[in-house]
């Protein structure tokens, strides 16, 4: 079973535009290499078990659930979340909940004069006076501030911050903000130390702390500082301390953080995040239309609970990280949301005000499953599809009998989309297609008596292998003959290609993982064929 | 290879989708094939002003539509815009509210 183009299986060997095939019986690379094409970025999952950045035109090869990698490929996709990594952005809606960097890695500090040991440094509106070591509110207006301009630029948005200060006596009724918006929302605090992670939505030269009367008492604060700390260790080779963590309050309710307007009514979505257990263990991801799922990150698999009838599925990352998806079409328009949960089932229970997940990387898609991750830090962003395709010396391809077999992982529900062509551009007789139509698996001949023959494959891994000469057709999965065809044409074909049209180039990219591809210029015998596609 | 983004407003949805059609042949399967290399992303009757929400994430004011469809598209070894796609060109100053990853579009546009 000497095969004249081996690609995959555990070897690979890729450079912008270009993906080689190997030789097994030189155990080396061949110089047959096929040529790709992606004009954008894109991330894989790589040897590491993290998400890495793949710059434009190069191959990907991934490791997601897979020690030996496959080549992806994948139809475009937009991740439709704004704000992908930014969890403290005004994109997302906290609710009884707050969204936190790590504060063992604070910074220098950027408030001056903290402790109020000098009536200087800050700006009083009325009702603020700086007396006794501290900054004293009389509670006689409302919504005043005390302010100042803050040390090493301020704040920046997108950046975590840890604000302390402490209420030295009264109830303080504050929120805090930077001279562009709110950073704290308000909130009251009783006498006592305070320390809030924040991650900013806006940017500000100034720090505002502002009063409030309409609830709380009078009130003295002191030791306010501001510090810009990182975020946690993530499963990103790009942003290795990108995570943030999701916290729940002390409240009785839901602790959620949700993108209040992403989705329209009546349409099919795919929601993702990449997620790992911190004091709690479970989260839920949930829709305007009440479909959730709960995630179990201590096990990685899915919880018994599940509402409406959405599909979903948990994939491990590396260190504890699992990507939770879940896909539902909605009948309304409004959130995705992010719910802490305290067991399978359980997203409303009292919260312990420091307990939580870690969280990164969501997104949105108008698909029926996940692809692969897209960043976004302001705007809906698209990751182009991909193909491959190359012309090798004569010989590869069988002209007058052969055979293709490909070795495939991942969705099946791209129409039309090629599994793997031989062909010549522009030729609309001489090819021979595997491809995806209406979830069936199509076998086309454009040589002779044509035909076009459909088969219903089983859902995971996919091991086919099309067999061809003059009268002696055979097509087999994953150790069993689908068809024979006693076509008595064989159509002669110079280029092979993946993931893209045999007669325009286009692309038409499936969503799979190629495990390993292989082409033979002879008709592999039955039981041979047999041997090549049992998994 | 060549890209060019392009950015478009059609009147409607439909008129967006004859164009879309006339870009592609359907073979003897029944299948639409694209005729070359594009990248085609629907942006729809896009937001032009955001909606506005309380502290509780409670809605005060709706957002604000655009009447036209939205259309970004990346193109692969073509010279021009399709023929009559050209009319329906807009020609920001800026990335705009989508983009292709890792691309810029003011880099990409079509010369004027």
């Amino acid at each position: 079973m000497a095969n004249t183009l081996k690609f995959g299986n555990e070897n690979w060997a890729t450079k912008k535009d270009s993906i080689l095939a190997y030789n097994d019986e030189n155990a080396n690379f061949k110089p047959l290499p096929f040529v790709t094409s992606r004009a954008s970025t894109a991330t894989r999952v790589n040897k590491a078990g993290l998400l890495e950045t793949v710059a434009s035109g190069v191959p990907r090869v991934d490791y997601l659930d897979n020690s030996k990698g496959s080549y992806l490929l994948e139809p475009a996709s937009t991740n439709l979340i704004t704000q992908s990594e930014a969890f403290g952005n005004s994109y997302w809606t906290k609710s009884n909940a707050s969204i936190e960097g790590d504060a063992s890695t604070a910074g220098s500090e950027q408030v001056v004069n903290g402790d109020f040991a000098t009536d200087t440094g800050w700006t009083k509106q009325t009702g603020w006076t700086i007396s006794g070591g501290g900054a004293n509110y009389d509670f006689l207006s409302n919504v005043k501030y005390i302010r100042q301009t803050l040390l090493n630029g301020g704040i920046v948005s997108g950046n975590t911050y840890q604000i302390n200060f402490e209420i030295t006596s009264g109830t303080a009724y504050i929120s805090i903000n930077s001279n562009s918006g709110v950073l704290v929302s308000s909130n009251t605090y009783s006498v006592g130390s305070y320390s809030l992670s924040i991650n900013a939505s806006v940017s500000g030269s100034d720090l505002l702390i502002y009063g409030r009367n309409t609830q709380g008492t009078a009130f003295s604060i002191d030791n306010v500082s501001v510090k810009e700390v990182q975020g946690f260790a993530s499963p990103s080779a790009d942003t290795p301390l990108g995570a943030l963590k999701l916290v729940e309050d002390t409240s009785t309710s839901t602790h959620k953080n949700r993108a209040i307007n992403a989705l329209s009514s009546a349409t099919n979505y795919t929601m993702s995040v990449v997620a790992k257990k911190g004091e709690r263990n479970w989260l839920s991801l949930n829709d305007v239309s009440a479909s959730t799922v709960y995630f179990d990150l201590e096990n990685g698999v899915v919880g018994s609970t599940v509402i409406g009838t959405p599909t979903y599925g948990i994939e491990s990352l590396s260190d504890g990280w699992y990507r939770c998806w879940m896909n539902a079409t909605t009948s309304a328009s409004g959130h995705f949301g992010i719910y802490l949960a305290e067991s399978d089932g359980v997203s409303s229970y009292t919260g312990d005000g420091t307990s939580g997940v870690y969280i990164f990387g969501a997104q949105l898609e108008q698909k029926s499953y996940a692809t692969s991750y897209i960043k976004t830090s302001g705007s809906t962003v698209t990751r182009l599809a991909e193909s491959c395709s190359q012309t090798p010396p004569d010989g590869v391809i069988g002209q007058t009998e052969g055979t293709m077999f490909i070795d495939v992982t991942g969705e099946t529900q791209v129409d039309a989309a090629r599994y793997i062509t031989i062909g010549n551009i522009g030729d609309t007789t001489n090819r021979l297609i595997i491809y995806q139509y209406s979830n069936l698996i199509n076998v086309f001949s454009g040589a002779g008596a044509t035909f076009n023959i459909t088969y219903n494959p089983p859902s995971g891994r996919l091991k086919m292998a099309l067999a061809y000469s003059v009268g002696d057709y055979a097509f087999y999965v994953n150790g069993v003959q689908v068809f024979t065809n006693d076509n008595n044409a064989v159509p002669a074909c110079s280029e092979v290609s993946l993931g893209m049209n045999e007669i325009t180039s286009a692309i038409l990219a499936p969503s799979i993982g190629y495990n390993d591809v292989g082409l033979y210029n002879t008709r592999l015998s039955n039981t041979e064929l047999v041997t090549l596609t049992t998994i | 290879m060549k890209l060019n983004i392009a950015k478009y407003a059609f009147n409607s949805r439909e008129q967006f989708q004859d164009k879309f059609d006339a870009l592609h042949t359907v073979d003897e399967e029944g299948n639409s094939i694209p005729n070359f290399k594009f990248g085609v992303v629907q942006l729809g009757n896009i937001q032009l002003e955001a909606p506005t929400f309380d502290e509780e994430g409670e809605e005060l004011t709706g957002e604000v539509l655009s009447v036209q469809w939205h259309v970004d598209v990346a193109w692969f070894e073509q010279e021009d815009h399709p023929y009559g796609w050209k009319s329906y060109n807009v020609n920001l100053s800026s990335e705009g509210m989508h983009g292709f990853a890792g691309l810029s579009y003011l880099q990409h546009k079509f010369d004027e």
